[in-house]
Parts: structure tokens; sequence; C-alpha cells
């Protein structure tokens, strides 16, 4: 008669997977040696401390810390993770169970943090990077992250910390990271540390807006963008300069996103127009590779809508464009019976290679484009 | 006309206690193994004297899966590339496939087993499904009971393991 254990290990690993929660597989984990051996590998594989969104911030960080001790115990099991999504805040002080805790896990792993209760869970982020080395997947936000440092970053606290460090520090597997922090003040410089060892990143998604960094400050080594081909960037503040910053470190992108947030009718305007960045993605010769096209900038609130000059520009040399997908705020529709009136604009702004045209809160004064198209 | 003729045509399978039962062809190709085979070989030489013999699986276990291959016969065929994709995002089990994997536990691995060998990957997760949500919400003891599963860890080793994965206990 089969029995569980009967089954072959890919079937049991199968049935691992669909577990998924983690207190479930740590039971399925405690059962037997065998399971034990063949599931431990799954329950590590991702570790997501739901800081901000799914628990707690308290609960997340006493679950971030509980899994450092774990992976500075036991390195191997460290080894296993490939997905790393952490979130906090920096304004959480450590209590003195949890600061025991973080200096024993520490030093353990050789190193000699001096004071976990500033930048405490940055420390904490980059002991959970240190012990990871084969994440393929990294998602880091932190909150309050207070006054920037572009002098130095937080991220490279291992670095001043204890010097054989950045030796052990290595990501060559890393193809997804996003990166998002609160602060309007901080330039992509604050993750410097983990910047420069991501060397193979594909994707890079920036949650919120990154000021860009003085340009006293040298950055092309510590910035591996360039093997990036998808890219998604999100945020209020961004201005041309950060943007441009980023872009312009990329040298082939294949899929371009840009998410503004909605601005409320009078607290903010837009720092960057749909015009702007397609002509910053053309000057870096994005067109000759983009794919894929997403620009959102959410002018749905007057006087933002289409003010001269901001209306998409002809996309015709992006030669392999085969999906734009645009709010119809940023292209200027004349109205019907004004003396400017068309039905030719979409026909003159795409190229005819695509094939996939999504207008989100299209105008009225769109239909008949749409309908010539 | 030729694609219709082949769906319809008609393709005997043996179990391994003798059993030969006739299967539409579209039908036995839910089967991957069968279908590459049926592919490279032709099928018009299998018939009801010399049927494929499905080596691995007894005939209540074969009607099963067969009767399970005939209501999905029309279900799209998945792409490999989304296949991953679309197999992680749920845990749902349709609720016909929920009443077909209301068997003993016996019968569910011999399933298992059957669909693994036979590469039929939707029934696969199907049955994997079933048995990890046999798991859910259940205590180490609890599941070692569901399963028939032997303790064979000291009290202090499964503390231990307790204690090492205290992170995911509490959430």
């Amino acid at each position: 008669m089969p029995h569980l254990l009967s089954l072959p290990v890919e079937v049991i690993l199968h049935i691992c997977r669909q577990l998924r929660h983690p207190r479930t597989l740590s039971c399925f984990c405690r059962t037997s040696k065998a399971f034990h051996s063949i599931a431990t590998p799954i329950l590590y594989a991702c570790f997501d401390n739901g800081g901000l969104d799914g628990s707690p911030v308290e609960r997340g960080l006493e679950q971030s810390i509980k899994f450092l001790t774990a992976i500075s115990l036991r390195p191997e099991l460290g080894e296993f993770v490939r997905e790393l999504r952490i979130e906090g805040s920096c304004s959480k002080v450590f209590d003195q169970s949890q600061d025991d805790m973080f200096r024993k896990a520490a030093a353990r792993l050789g190193m000699d943090i001096p004071c976990p209760s500033q930048q405490g869970f940055e420390a904490m982020a980059c002991l959970l990077i240190t012990q990871t080395p084969n994440l393929t997947t990294l998602d880091v936000y932190i909150a309050n992250n207070g006054h920037d440092r572009d002098d130095s970053s937080p991220f490279g606290i291992l670095e001043n910390a204890s010097p054989p460090v950045p030796l052990r520090i290595a990501l060559p597997h890393l193809r997804q990271l996003h990166l998002g922090q609160s602060s309007e003040e901080v330039s992509l410089r604050y993750f410097g540390g983990i910047l420069q060892f991501a060397a193979g990143l594909t994707d890079l998604t920036l949650r919120t807006s990154f000021k860009p960094p003085p340009a006293s400050v040298l950055c092309d080594d510590l910035m591996h963008f360039r093997n990036v081909t998808h890219l998604d960037v999100k945020g209020l503040n961004w201005t041309q300069r950060g943007l441009d910053f980023v872009v312009s470190r990329c040298h082939a992108l294949v899929k371009f996103r840009y998410q503004s947030l909605e601005v409320a009718h009078g607290i903010a305007s837009p720092t960057v127009t749909a015009r702007e960045l397609i002509e910053m993605l053309r000057q870096h010769g994005h067109n000759k590779t983009l794919r894929s096209l997403n620009v959102d900038m959410k002018y749905l609130y007057p006087p933002f809508i289409c003010p001269d000059g901001e209306q998409v520009p002809s996309l015709k040399d992006f030669s392999r464009l085969e999906t734009f997908c645009v709010d119809g705020t940023s292209i200027q529709f004349p109205a019907p019976g004004s003396p400017d009136y068309r039905t030719d604009i979409l026909t003159n702004m795409l190229p005819s290679c695509v094939r996939h045209f999504d207008l989100t809160y299209a105008p009225n004064e769109s239909v008949t484009n749409l309908a010539y198209e | 006309m030729a694609e219709a003729k082949a769906a319809s045509q008609k393709i005997w399978l043996v179990s391994n206690d003798n059993a030969t039962m006739e299967v539409d062809r579209c039908v036995v190709e839910r089967s991957m193994l069968l279908k590459n085979m049926l592919e490279d070989l032709g099928g018009a030489d299998i018939s009801p004297e010399n049927p494929i013999p499905i080596p691995n699986v007894n005939e209540a276990v074969l009607r099963k899966v067969v009767e399970w291959c005939e209501h999905h016969r029309n279900d799209p065929v998945t792409a490999p590339d989304d296949e991953s994709d679309a197999r992680k995002k749920t845990t749902d089990i349709e609720e016909w496939d929920q009443k077909f994997m209301q068997v003993d536990q016996e019968m569910l691995f011999e399933i298992i087993l059957a669909s693994n060998f036979l590469d039929i990957k939707p029934l696969l997760d199907v049955g994997c499904k079933t048995v990890a949500n046999m798991i859910k919400g259940k205590s180490p003891e609890e599941i070692r009971k569901t399963f028939n599963i032997t303790n064979d860890f000291s009290a202090e080793e499964e503390e231990q393991i307790r204690r090492e994965n205290e992170w995911a206990e509490d959430r």
C-alpha cells in the first residue's frame, strides 16, 4: 500500500510547495527526519517579514531577528533562501531581548555592530542579506529612514564594521530587486551597499521616489544597472534628473513602466511629464530596444491635464515597441469643433510594430482618434 | 478533418492486472507520456489485441485516471511557460475535482503515482493540492496521525527544530 513517504521526492516537494504558509511547512518539517530534510529547503526558500502590510511592525521585526538567529546558527539554512522581503521602520528601537539576539547573531558572523538601536533595522537587513548568498529576488522597504546620508550608505555599514565582511558579501544570483523608502530627501546612494553587489541585476523596481545623488558622490562603481532590461519606477517626487540618473545607467531597456501617484488638486504638481520621459528614453537609446512601454502620469485633476507641449511625442522611431500603455490625459486630443481638431493623432504617434495599445482615462476627444486607428 | 479523425480514433490501454479499456485518442493524450509515444509511433498498430501496456497502474486506478481525463478532455493544454505560474497561483480545487478526489488514502496516492508516471500534470496538481489540504492547519502530531507517519525524532531533536523555525511558528 502506498504511503506518503513512498511517493517520489519530487512529488513530495511539489506537495510542500502547495503548503505555502511557513507555519504549515514548519509543522510538516517536524513530523519525521525524512520530511524534515525534504521540506526545510522549501521552508527557507522565501522569507517575508510582512513588516508593514501583513502584520504589525513589531511582529515583523521580531520575526526578522528570529530568522537571522536561525541562519546565523546554521549558515546552510541561509543558502536555501531565494526570495527575501524585508519591510520595517527605522523609528523602531530594539528592545533588550531583540538587541541581545541581534548582537549574538552578529557576533556569530564575526561582526561587531556598534549600536543596533541606531540604524538597527538597516543593520539587520544587511546581516540577512550577507547570510543569503543565493538570493534571486530581494525586496527592501524602509520607512522613517530620516535624513539623507549621501556620503555613505547605511547598507555599507558592514564594510565599516568589519573589513573581512565585504569579501563574504556577494549576490551573484540576484536578478530582481525592489527598493523603497519613505523619505523625499534620500538618493539611491542610500541602498549603495546592496547595489554594488548586484552585478547581474535584470529587473529593478523603485517603489518610491529617489532624488539624484549629488555630483560629488561617485556612483558609477556602485550602481550596477547596466544589465537591467526591466525597469519599473513609481512615485510622485521623481525629478527629471533623478529619473535620468537611473535610465542613463541602463544599457538596453526592454520593458519600462513609470507610475506616478495620484495627485490631489492643489497639493502637489507633477515633476516630470510624459513627453520629457519619452524624450529621455530616446536620448539614451532605449527607443531601439524597448518592447513594452507603460507611462501612467495619473494627471487626473486639473490643471494638469495636458498643458501645452506636454502631449506624448511621436514614437515612430521606437522600432521594436509592441506594447504601449498610456493614460489618456498625457495625450493632447483637440476637442471636436476646435480649429486644430484632427483624427490622426494616434496614427501619427504609434509605430507600426505596436500590437497592443492601452489608453486609460481616455478623454471623450480621443474616441474619434481611436476609431480612426 | 484529419485532426478530428485522429481525436476520435480509439486507443486501447491495458493495466498491470490485464484489464483492457478502450479510450478516445484525445482523452489518452491528456497524458504527455502517451501523447509523445503516439506521435512518435503513430497509433495505427494499437488494437484490442495489441493494447498499450501501463505497467505501474492497476485497473481500478487506471479507470479513475481515465475518468478524470474524460472529464477534462476539452481543457486547454497549458503552455510550458504559463504552466508554472498558473499552477502556482491557486491552491483551490474545482468542485468536480474535489469530489473526484474523495477517495481513501491508498487510492489518492495511487492516482498521484499514476499521474506522475503518465505525466498528467494537472491531475498531479490536483492530487498534491488534496494532500496539502489534508496537512494544512494540523499540528505535527495530527499530521503523523493522518498519514501514519512514525516519529523518529527524539523529544530534544523535535524541540530544537521547533526553536530553529520559531520565526515561522509565529506567523
